[in-house]
């Protein structure tokens, strides 16, 4: 059952992979526009013979089909193609970012799952004005867009107190650590009320279940209730609810990384995309669609391991 | 998923014209009160530094190889690490370089002195092969060369010496002596060059010369570091700075952060937004200096109502040039009476003569609604709309084409801002299909080379693929050609200040500003040139420590 789940989720998977690859491919090659001058640059004449060799050197006067089925077949082994700006293999230049991409979406994923499921526990146990003062507080974040967070961020912890560099992702795991406070600070808090919210309605909904009745009235302490009948039992939509955020980071990640001169995946989709540089922004295409299904998938079959009653068959 | 506006800006600048100018007054004869204090130097450094981080606001360079570099980005760098035959000095002087002296045996034929005592990084001495291997490959088509027409008018480049080498012209070239003084000129080790083939100059093929700086790690899309060359020839100009990192931040406001914090120690080409809130800060000094920079607007076809130069004359007529400079640019810029800075200019050996020839010309003419009008009703344009290109983003062309639209409505001109995306904006000066439906386009530029005649044939020349408007006088043709040939400099100069009388007058451009410069440095470090000839010389050899300790 669960590998019939896999095998269709991965059809379906290479079914999208390939149509985001053609539309990708499509929009780059419609859009006006000539990445070739950009690597000439603006301080000389200009120069049409060397802008025909450049164009040769890269087969950018190849016809769409040609040119996307050059790629295709490349990646078939192995080979993701060639970067203009930067002279340098796809798979290279992926290699290097994927690093500071990946720390950054795991720092952000902490701080969105630690907060965001403490306060809709806390929201909902205690009720009350704890419960308004956290739901105020986690949809004002909720409502700050990610690149406004970043330049506030910046300005006030960087600029004002000093407290983190503004720029650039660190070497190391405390340089890292350092640099990429800021920037998943400001990943993580739009997302944090989403995990409060649905936090609070499934611990809520638990406290008032049968099971818990039941428990409270053979005198179980308090603690042990809420930690053994209340949390388990919403531990599903809490786990599914933080990979539907983890998926999100993935592209939010570019909006930060920007912001703060992180040199990551999400950086150079942008700044790649700006360049019509084809063989990276296809490639990072293929591997955001990858990503998010896989992380998809992964969270349907957990969250179909820890509550029984969801199951898989509507999932695919 | 949509991006922040950031990168912009940066892709705005790579459409800088090739070396466009514009007109300065002659010492600073346009200072408007209040005007800003120009300097072409700063403070001397000190003290030795372990590091310093320099930004590289245009991003990160495609390319070092000389024969490649283009644009800011590339040449800030490149000009650290590989030395030319002839140097530039900050005020846009020519001195020796790589070459102690060179002269004309007859006027088809320069003979270049070259150092005995010069070595390459590898510890390889440098001789006449290195520079007749280094000019000669940017012939072939393979080298991708950004410099091919310099090769134009010479027939052959031979070593006559271990340390001479003599360059045959099919024709007489005054200008070719003075790109020797930039990328074109940059002199590699022959033997790396074969090694490297295509890749010299990337990340991956590395760069073998013998500048102050060596190039020491590339890591794409992060930094750029290099480190000093202790054994560098000139002792003069032995580095303070053991380790020099280069950063791509393209953001204005990250920017602006990394500067005001210590993070960034200093970085040429400030954009005016920034440069609010950097000339308070006590953090470090925000430095002007005179530029070769130059800000026009060009008709992009001979169709467009900007072709035809009344209108571009009424235009400039309504324009509030010191308006402009003071909200736009923040004070930091100059009134143009031409497209040729003085910078370009004042330190030639004819000096005079470019200057008499400046002072002729029309003065910056005052705001005049009703001669504009005029000019207008003559021409009587088809078309009332005209469409402008810019670089989407770049804010100091927005708010310059914003001034425009404002001043264009007072005499019947409609003026449609087009915001294009950066292979765009670049594109369009190669392929006319891209030209399609504008009428005009800002244009960003700089001349590299103390000379102003390759700028004038950019825009006059028939034969020039810059010459959108199919302009053709054929006795600025002729002049320009002249001066070209005349290996006399004040002969050269002479015929070249007859051609700029003629074409000022009818050449359809708006001339807008020369933007000064905008440096910052750190309060830690001082002695890098304020002046725009950074972008041809050592110039991170002079920065240095100062006894302040940075924030």
């Amino acid at each position: 059952m669960i590998w019939r789940f896999l095998a269709r989720r991965t059809a379906m998977l290479l079914v999208t992979v390939l149509v985001a690859g053609l539309a990708v491919h499509g929009a780059l090659f419609i859009a006006p526009g000539d990445p070739a001058t950009l690597l000439i640059g603006g301080g000389k004449p200009p120069n049409p013979q060397l802008l025909a060799e450049i164009h040769r050197q890269y087969h950018l006067d190849e016809p769409f089909l040609q040119s996307y089925a050059r790629w295709l077949g490349g990646l078939l082994h192995g080979d993701a193609g060639e970067s203009l700006a930067y002279r340098d293999s796809v798979t290279h230049l992926l290699g290097q970012r994927a690093g500071n991409t990946l720390f950054l979406i795991a720092y952000a994923a902490v701080l969105i799952i630690v907060p965001g499921v403490a306060l809709g526990t806390l929201a909902a146990l205690r009720g009350g004005a704890g419960d308004t003062a956290v739901t105020i507080v986690t949809t004002a974040l909720m409502a700050v867009p990610t690149f406004v967070m970043s330049v506030l961020l910046i300005w006030w912890l960087s600029v004002q107190w000093a407290w983190f560099p503004a720029y650039g992702a660190g070497a190391g795991l405390t340089g890292r650590l350092e640099h990429l406070t800021l920037p998943a600070l400001a990943l993580a808090a739009a997302w944090i009320a989403y995990v409060a919210q649905v936090t609070r309605s499934a611990v809520r909904g638990e406290l008032a279940s049968e099971h818990v009745q039941t428990a409270r009235s053979r005198g179980i302490p308090e603690r042990v209730v809420v930690r053994k009948h209340v949390l388990r039992n919403a531990s599903g939509p809490i786990f599914s609810v933080s990979g539907v955020a983890v998926a999100g980071l993935i592209a939010g990640c570019a909006v930060v990384e920007q912001a703060f001169g992180v040199n990551g995946v999400g950086a150079l989709l942008v700044q790649s995309a700006a360049k019509q540089d084809m063989a990276v922004v296809q490639t990072l295409a293929l591997v955001t669609v990858v990503v998010f299904v896989a992380v998809n998938t992964l969270v349907d079959v957990v969250s179909a391991a820890l509550d029984h009653r969801v199951s898989l068959e509507g999932a695919a | 998923m949509h991006a922040p506006r950031t990168t912009a800006l940066t892709f705005t600048a790579l459409l800088a014209l090739a070396a466009c100018s514009s007109g300065m007054g002659t010492g600073g004869k346009a200072a408007s009160p209040g005007a800003l204090k120009l300097t072409s130097t700063t403070p001397a450094a000190s003290g030795t530094l372990d590091e310093v981080t320099w930004n590289l606001p245009f991003g990160e360079p495609t390319t070092l190889d000389p024969a490649k570099v283009g644009d800011y980005s590339p040449n800030t760098v490149e000009a650290n690490l590989c030395d030319p035959l002839l140097r530039i000095r900050p005020d846009y002087s020519l001195a020796p370089g790589l070459a102690t002296s060179w002269s004309n045996p007859d006027d088809k034929t320069l003979v270049l002195d070259l150092r005995t005592d010069v070595s390459f990084w590898n510890g390889h001495a440098m001789t006449a092969k290195d520079v007749v291997a280094s000019l000669s490959r940017q012939r072939e088509a393979a080298t991708q060369s950004v410099n091919t027409q310099v090769l134009a008018n010479v027939s052959t480049i031979t070593a006559t010496g271990d340390h001479q080498v003599t360059v045959r012209f099919k024709t007489p070239d005054e200008l070719f002596l003075k790109y020797l003084a930039n990328g074109f000129g940059a002199v590699s080790e022959a033997a790396y060059l074969k090694k490297a083939g295509t890749s010299y100059g990337t990340a991956k093929g590395g760069l073998m010369c013998t500048g102050p700086f060596k190039l020491s790690s590339w890591k794409a899309g992060d930094s750029l570091t290099t480190v000093r060359n202790t054994a560098y020839w000139d002792a003069s100009l032995r580095p303070k700075v053991k380790k020099l990192t280069f950063l791509f931040v393209t953001d204005n406001s990250t920017l602006t952060s990394a500067l005001l914090s210590g993070q960034i120690d200093g970085s040429y080409e400030i954009p005016s937004t920034a440069a609010k809130a950097l000339s308070s800060s006590d953090t470090g000094t925000l430095y002007y200096g005179p530029s070769a920079q130059t800000v026009f607007v060009y008709p992009t076809g001979p169709k467009s109502p900007l072709a035809d130069h009344r209108i571009a004359q009424a235009l400039s007529l309504v324009l509030d040039r010191d308006a402009l400079v003071k909200n736009v640019y923040d004070g930091a810029a100059q009134k143009l009476k031409t497209f040729i800075p003085s910078l370009v200019w004042q330190k030639s050996e004819a000096a005079d003569v470019y200057a008499k020839g400046y002072d002729a010309l029309p003065a910056v003419p005052d705001v005049d609604v009703a001669k504009a009008k005029t000019l207008v009703d003559e021409a009587a344009p088809k078309q009332r709309t005209i469409s402008i290109a810019m670089g989407a983003g770049d804010q100091q062309s927005l708010q310059t084409l914003t001034f425009l639209q404002a001043a264009a409505k007072k005499i019947g001109l409609k003026i449609a801002i087009k915001q294009l995306q950066p292979t765009q904006m670049s594109g369009l000066f190669y392929d006319p299909s891209l030209r399609k439906g504008l009428d005009a386009t800002m244009a960003l530029g700089y001349i590299e080379i103390p000379d102003p005649l390759s700028y004038a044939q950019m825009f006059t020349s028939p034969a020039s693929p810059l010459n959108w408007t199919k302009y053709d006088n054929p006795e600025v043709t002729a002049l320009l050609a002249r001066s070209q040939a005349s290996l006399d400099p004040r002969a050269s100069a002479e015929l070249f200040t007859q051609a700029q009388a003629l074409y000022a007058a009818d050449l359809p451009m708006v001339p807008i500003s020369a933007p000064y410069e905008r440096m910052f440095m750190n309060k830690r470090i001082s002695g890098a040139p304020a002046s725009f000839a950074y972008i041809n010389m050592p110039w991170a050899a002079m920065l240095g420590g100062t006894d302040k300790a940075g924030s």
